[in-house]
């Protein structure tokens, strides 16, 4: 357990550096917030929608594939642990695996859904 | 450890290589060939199903049934996965299932402007995922393969992309089935964290010849109610039906009929196999949590169905109903005080299963084959005079309808007959008479839907158009339903060959 | 008290404490923001469990990739803050049933025993971390699971490309 101690205190420190920062410009830095501050451009038009707008599906589309491949990423490590010790029977077992997901994968090409257009 | 695995056992597993291998096929065909779909995909998705069928089927020619009866030579995979006779009964069940929702789909997908070989894939793949759970022996098989259809099933419920109604479905279906799934997991892991395994067979001996740790049978307890909890919202058992009528209502006609029959055949494998595998001794702990769930589930199935006027949602409480019904055999199997009484409930479940596949899937191809160009066909009142428009088609709704309400000379007479009986020698000659009952009220609503056919003018004067494929269908459930319903000793002997060889600490 | 019980009092309660935030802020992309603390702290836990595995995927997928899909979603369907009183009688209702549901759960912990180390802790170890025993268990015991679970992730990739596609 105590190996994870430097992982702990590095979280802490960083927690603490971000914390001392905020802390520091609040304290040290003078507060002026006039109305042109605040506005969202200095100059120009005021905006006439809010900023949250609609995405389009396709970062959807990215966001989904991308956690099925980690995934299936996931499963490598504990296979690269013991592979050579599985020999032939755990390449084979690995390699149905990754084929399954090949198909998948030919799909998505082949039905456009890794074109952006 | 080494590396102990034994190529030989992939044979285990044929027919459901065959039908992932033709589900990629169909995949990479609906991938590269876009006009052609139409017709090839159906027929694809035909051949692959009877292809398996055929690869179930020469486990049994080849070794005979009664080498399929003890588990011992037919347990694959460190115990993963079982080839037992009564593994093989359900893939079967969920193959003709399949093939059937195959057959009545087309014409309805091609109505909708959906049809795509991608819907077929989905439906194979559901059925794989379906026949894994038949074989499973271990929680984790369970889980993964129960997941893997019920995947396909969101997206086959949310297949009319367009229709709001669909959407809805597809989304209220996701939610609550991913919340039944988290539930069904956490008990799970409770067993595990009491029992040290995930397999079933070894819970079973871990519980009942070991004997758990001190402090840990409530633990157990509570893995099982959550176990149920979960299976029950899989069964839309009342109170964890909320979904099915919506998911009924707006999916896809032919999807609603997999979704009544194959999904929730599935779910009846996986509480058989369990509760008989795992928890058959403690009986008396969860019985009554079974008769709750099955009293429930017939009553308020079956009057909330009368006020439904639109008739996929009148088939989906009736299919609540149902399941409430097929706990009976549950209850058998849990308050049965010999063998044999819990063998009875076994089979009766099996039984029950397979005929209620046939009539179902009738039932909701009459519903598709009112789905024409300019009719939706999904009200109560589009049945208004069918009789008069198309004698035969009435005729094998009145059948159907017959069978759901259990008439005699008819399968569904047959299949409630095991199931009552079922429940009279565990002992609960009471919930019998409530099911009784619960029969006797279905008969109003489905004969509303027979006075609409046969004494209503007709309001519509056009003939109606079927596909080969529906015709075929409904051909084969009316046959299924009126054959084993005068003669139903085939089915009968296919069932008591059927049930699970219980393991020897059960008794 | 010793030193795991408070670090792990602390990450339970900052899990806890965040996972309420997450339902009660009524800022959806705040909501998803919470997660991330319950999933490290979770993470974390699984770490003290000496499941190094399970916590490293638990950081990979779940505060990785699962948070990155949250947040596209929401910039999806674009859900503004949630209007109106939090407790209505729906909320109510379904709150009191949870709360019930969770005593129960509590008062069958506090009436049962759960073994305090995993059973096997101490080979797990000895036969050279988790990760490798990991590696034995799933690619042998639990081969036709894990070759299910491509199939199972090839049928989430085709239901989102069928459901997600705009074009016909």
């Amino acid at each position: 357990m105590i190996d994870y101690l430097p992982i702990g205190l590095q979280l802490l420190a960083a927690a603490g550096l971000a914390f001392v920062i905020l802390l520091l410009s609040t304290l040290l830095g003078r507060p002026r917030h006039s109305h042109t501050d605040l506005s969202p451009y200095e100059c120009g038009i005021d905006p006439f929608e809010p900023a949250g707008k609609r995405y389009t599906v396709r970062f959807y589309m990215v966001a989904v594939l991308f956690i099925l491949f980690d995934i299936e990423t996931a499963f490598l490590y504990p296979w690269a642990m013991v592979f050579r010790d599985m020999g032939m029977t755990g390449f084979v077992e690995m390699a149905i695996f990754i084929a399954v997901l090949l198909v998948g994968f030919a799909y998505c090409w082949r039905r456009g859904a890794l074109d952006w257009d | 450890m080494t590396a102990a695995f034994d190529p030989n056992q992939l044979r285990l597993i044929s027919p459901e290589i065959v039908l992932t291998v033709s589900a990629f096929l169909l995949l990479g065909l609906s991938a590269i060939d876009e006009s052609a779909r139409r017709i090839w995909a159906p027929a694809l998705s035909l051949l692959a199903c009877g292809a398996t069928l055929m690869a179930v089927l020469a486990f049994p020619l080849r070794l005979g049934w009664d080498a399929l009866r003890v588990p011992d030579s037919t347990i694959g995979f460190s115990g993963m996965f079982f080839l037992d006779a009564f593994a093989i009964y359900f893939k079967i069940v969920f193959l003709l299932s399949a093939i059937l929702t195959i057959l009545v789909s087309g014409r309805y997908l091609d109505l909708e402007r959906s049809n795509s070989g991608e819907y077929y894939a989905l439906v194979l793949f559901a059925t794989v995922g379906m026949m894994f759970l038949a074989s499973a022996g271990d929680f984790v098989t369970i889980f993964i393969a129960l997941e893997t259809m019920a995947l396909s099933f969101y997206v086959l419920v949310g297949y009319l992309k367009t229709n709001r109604k669909s959407n809805e479905a597809s989304l209220k279906y996701f939610l609550l089935g991913s919340f039944s799934s988290a539930i069904l997991v956490y008990g799970i892991s409770l067993i595990y964290a009491t029992c040290n395994t995930t397999n079933l067979g070894l819970i079973g001996f871990a519980r009942h010849k070991v004997g758990l740790a001190e402090g840990q049978e409530p633990i157990f307890l509570l893995g099982i109610i959550l176990l149920l909890v979960g299976l029950a919202f899989k069964i839309a058992a009342v109170p964890f039906h909320m979904w099915a009528p919506d998911a009924y209502e707006g999916a896809p006609t032919p999807i609603t009929a997999f979704l009544a029959t194959g999904s929730k055949a599935a779910a009846f494998v996986v509480l058989a196999r369990v509760f008989s595998f795992a928890f058959l001794r403690l009986g008396d702990r969860w019985t009554m949590l079974v008769v709750i769930l099955a009293a429930a589930s017939m009553t308020w199935g079956n009057v909330a169905a009368i006020l439904q006027d639109n008739v996929k949602r009148m088939l989906a409480y009736s299919s609540i109903a149902h399941a409430g019904y097929v706990l009976l055999g549950l209850v058998a199997m849990g308050a049965g005080d010999s063998v044999e009484v819990r063998e009875f409930g076994l089979q009766a479940i099996i039984l029950y299963v397979l005929i209620y596949t046939f009539v179902t899937t009738g039932t909701f191809a009459m519903v598709i084959l009112l789905r024409q160009e300019q009719m939706a066909g999904d009200r109560v009142a589009d049945f208004a005079g069918l009789a008069a428009r198309a004698p035969w088609s009435a005729f094998a709704m009145l059948v159907f309808l017959l069978s759901l309400a259990g008439i005699p000379a008819t399968a569904g007479f047959i299949g409630k007959w095991y199931l009552f009986g079922a429940a009279i020698r565990a002992h609960y000659a009471w919930l019998a008479v409530v099911a009784v009952l619960n029969s006797a009220v279905s008969l109003y609503y489905y004969a509303r839907i027979v006075v609409m056919m046969y004494m209503k003018a007709p309001a519509r004067e056009e003939r109606l158009v079927s596909s080969l494929g529906q015709q075929i269908a409904i051909g084969a459930c009316i046959a299924f339903t009126i054959v084993f319903g005068i003669y139903p000793q085939p089915i009968i002997a296919f069932a008591q060959r059927s049930i699970l060889a219980l393991a020897p600490w059960a008794s | 008290m010793n030193a795991t019980a408070i670090v792990f009092y602390a990450l339970a309660g900052l899990a806890c404490a965040s996972a309420f935030m997450v339902i009660w802020s009524r800022n959806v992309m705040h909501s998803a923001l919470y997660l991330v603390p319950t999933f490290l702290s979770v993470a974390a836990i699984y770490v003290m469990l000496r499941a190094e595995f399970v916590a490293a995927v638990q950081v990979l997928v779940y505060a990785g990739g699962i948070l990155v899909l949250f947040l596209f979603v929401i910039m999806l369907v674009n859900v503004k803050a949630v209007q109106g009183a939090r407790l209505r009688l729906h909320g109510a209702v379904s709150g009191s049933i949870g709360a019930a549901s969770i005593a129960l759960l509590l008062s069958v912990y506090g009436r049962g025993r759960i073994l305090a180390a995993a059973p096997d802790g101490g080979k797990l170890t000895e036969f050279g971390g988790n990760l490798e025993t990991v590696g034995w268990v799933l690619y042998n015991e639990y081969l036709l699971p894990f070759e299910i679970a491509s199939l199972f992730l090839l049928v989430a990739m085709v239901g989102a490309i069928v459901l997600a596609r705009h074009k016909a």
